[in-house]
């Protein structure tokens, strides 16, 4: 099964390394292949080296892909995450 | 003979020990295939150690500092295990057959062609992190050419290119003399921490890693800002002379620190210190200070890409408050504008920004954040003694403005139910002219009064000490600054309230002993001031620091009260300095 969403980076800092770390620590617990891209540069959704390329501060729309059994629930989590601002206060 | 900045006074003499964090040398290798095994078994050897040592600081970090400030090494964490890190140097390693070394150096090269493309300046300067960490994994990988840091003696002074606040915090005492770095200046982060410590210190030497190698005896004068490097007989001798003054000045220092802070005559001066970091809290503490008389709160806020969190700010009020108890804490509201910026939140550009919107102004302007702090206040006050104070008060409506806040905050903090101290004293600071001819109305509405000098000097002379061309007019003894000292003193008595002065001028010796004799009840200091300030106090006798000032602010020039006021501390240390000399 395969899902897609596009979501925008709602942070101040955008997708850093502690906020790419909360997204992973997520993302690692579906089974789907996930894949994050923002513009032409994609990255493996469970890989927080590849997701610090993409380089997308706030505001940037990037879109979730996901490919597996759990795809629908991954991005729908993932999403929230990235809603929820990565649980960082400000 | 190399000349940096001081940082952090005394003088040490001592076998350096020299960190180079510069990008470590790295030479491509080629392993045979037999050996393939055995080179990444090497790598995850050093991968598990460089994981165990990142746990180890982030428990340290958590537990001094915050748990937000540790976050971050979670991910660091997490990146270890990350395939596209360690993982594809493993792959490298097997396909390539060349060395770990290069092979984590691979990857790097290839991943920073991704973030240079990044237009985001934060992401891209954070993206760097990702470095320093293989350069810690390539630093804990064995080999048989490679040496495992030696450490030169028991003792030694650290020579690094740049040194975090967190490494220097880290640093144990009892083996480090002191520390020279090639970056940073006076006023950084890792600088006040060294001062607190009382770690001599340099910084700012230029290439002194490449200059200066593990073993050579390096002398460090931290207070002229001189580093030695193999110095001669006659240079090693005269150091070594003055190191011998400087220690017996820190001795006698010392006993001051259970001595009570009264004169002669029995008069009771508070002698508190005033701090930046949380990491100053251990030299606040072994000073014996009688509180944190200021608490500068700007350190949550600068250097953060984003606005820090109530939580956050909570987490930093109440370790301190809880490290300092039953002593208080005077926290001070966020005074950020004139020349300190934060880079997430934007001011629109002001002529004068020194007259413009800084301090109580610019938080009165953002109540979203001036509320955020003071329920982070509030609450901090449940676990220790914590006082509140504003900075910059300028007219009554302000603390009206202000002191409304507190309540709505309070009421609300009630409704849900958390715990805060409702009978928390909360001050002002003065320091505009206006609020010091104010005092005696001003002082009606606050629990006590602040006087910060270095703002109060220049807006009554209005000259900015940094500007040489005008910098003469800045000057602390200038009467007319005396005489609003006293007037706020004298209000605020006449109030039943006290008066402290924080800012740097209650440390100078000649200007505490005028202060104390203009009537202010508590002088705050920074750390490693305390006891030389107790020294002062311990030496006068009230009755003639009183006199001092009332010749103080009778006269008409300030060389004339300088000139008076010298020859009286003379008068009063000769004699007793002798005295103590005998006694050690």
């Amino acid at each position: 099964m395969q899902f897609k969403k596009k979501v925008t980076i709602m942070n101040n800092a955008g997708f850093h390394l502690r906020a790419v770390a909360v997204f992973v620590k997520e993302s690692e617990k579906f089974k789907s292949d996930i894949k994050v891209r923002n513009e032409e540069i994609e990255a493996d959704g469970k890989s927080i080296m590849g997701l610090t390329t993409l380089g997308a501060g706030k505001g940037v729309e990037i879109e979730l892909k996901a490919d597996g059994p759990d795809a629908k629930e991954a991005i729908m989590r993932l999403a929230k995450v990235i809603a929820d601002k990565f649980g960082e206060a400000e | 003979m190399y000349k940096g900045i001081p940082a952090s006074p005394g003088i040490v003499i001592g076998p350096a020990h020299v960190i180079s964090n510069k990008a470590l040398a790295i030479s491509r290798e080629t392993i045979p295939a037999s050996k393939v095994e055995a080179e990444i078994a090497r790598l995850k050897a050093a991968v598990d150690r460089t994981k165990i040592e990142t746990i180890a600081t982030k428990e340290k970090i958590e537990h001094e500092v915050g748990k937000t400030e540790a976050e971050i090494f979670s991910a660091y964490i997490l990146l270890l295990q990350d395939p596209m890190f360690t993982g594809k140097a493993e792959e490298i390693i097997r396909t390539q057959l060349i060395n770990c070394e290069y092979a984590l150096h691979m990857v790097l090269q290839n991943y920073a062609e991704f973030t240079n493309r990044i237009s985001d300046s934060y992401l891209k300067e954070r993206s760097r992190d990702i470095g320093s960490l293989a350069d810690k994994i390539i630093r804990n990988l064995e080999s048989a050419g490679r040496k495992e840091v030696k450490l030169p003696a028991d003792k030694y002074i650290i020579i690094a290119n740049d040194l975090s606040p967190a490494d220097t915090a880290d640093m144990d005492k009892n083996s480090v003399m002191g520390f020279v770095t090639e970056v940073g200046g006076a006023t950084s982060h890792t600088a006040i921490v060294a001062r607190s410590m009382e770690i001599p210190a340099v910084v700012g030497v230029r290439d002194i890693t490449s200059q200066a190698k593990t073993g050579d005896l390096v002398i460090i004068d931290g207070e002229k800002g001189i580093v030695v490097v193999n110095p001669n007989p006659k240079i090693l001798g005269s150091y070594k002379e003055e190191r011998k003054k400087f220690i017996l000045k820190m001795r006698m220092l010392k006993r001051f620190k259970k001595l009570e802070a009264i004169t002669v005559d029995k008069h009771k001066v508070e002698l508190s210190a005033n701090i930046e970091f949380p990491e100053e809290i251990g030299a606040v503490l072994e000073n014996n200070a009688e509180g944190v008389g200021l608490f500068r709160t700007e350190f949550i806020f600068i250097n953060k890409s984003n606005l820090p969190g109530e939580e956050e700010q909570f987490d930093a009020y109440k370790m301190i408050a809880m490290k300092m108890s039953p002593k208080s804490v005077t926290i001070r509201t966020l005074d950020i504008g004139g020349d300190k910026f934060l880079p997430y939140f934007k001011i629109a550009p002001e002529q004068n920004p020194f007259l413009g919107l800084r301090a109580i102004r610019l938080s009165m302007a953002n109540l979203n954040i001036f509320k955020l702090q003071i329920r982070a206040i509030l609450r901090a006050s449940a676990f220790g003694k914590i006082k509140m104070m504003f900075p910059m008060v300028t007219i009554s409506e302000e603390i009206d403005e202000a002191l409304k806040i507190v309540d709505e905050v309070k009421a609300e903090l009630k409704r849900k139910e958390v715990k805060f101290d409702e009978s928390i004293k909360i001050g002002i600071m003065i320091e505009v002219p206006s609020a010091a001819i104010m005092a005696d109305e001003l002082a009606k509405k606050a629990d006590f009064f602040s006087i910060g000098t270095n703002d109060l000097i220049q807006y009554t002379v209005a000259a900015d000490r940094g500007n040489e061309t005008v910098s003469y007019l800045y000057n602390p003894l200038n009467p007319a600054v005396l005489r609003l000292i006293r007037m706020v003193a004298n209000s605020a008595h006449k109030a039943g309230i006290r008066v402290s002065v924080c800012g740097e001028m209650a440390s100078a010796p000649h200007l505490a002993y005028l202060l104390i004799g203009l009537g202010i009840d508590e002088l705050s200091v920074s750390p490693s001031s305390i006891l030389s300030t107790k020294k002062i106090v311990r030496n006068i006798s009230f009755r003639d620091a009183l006199e001092e000032a009332e010749f103080a602010l009778k006269q008409e020039k300030a060389a004339v009260i300088y000139d008076h006021v010298m020859a009286s501390l003379d008068k009063i240390l000769m004699p007793r300095k002798k005295e103590n000399v005998d006694e050690s």
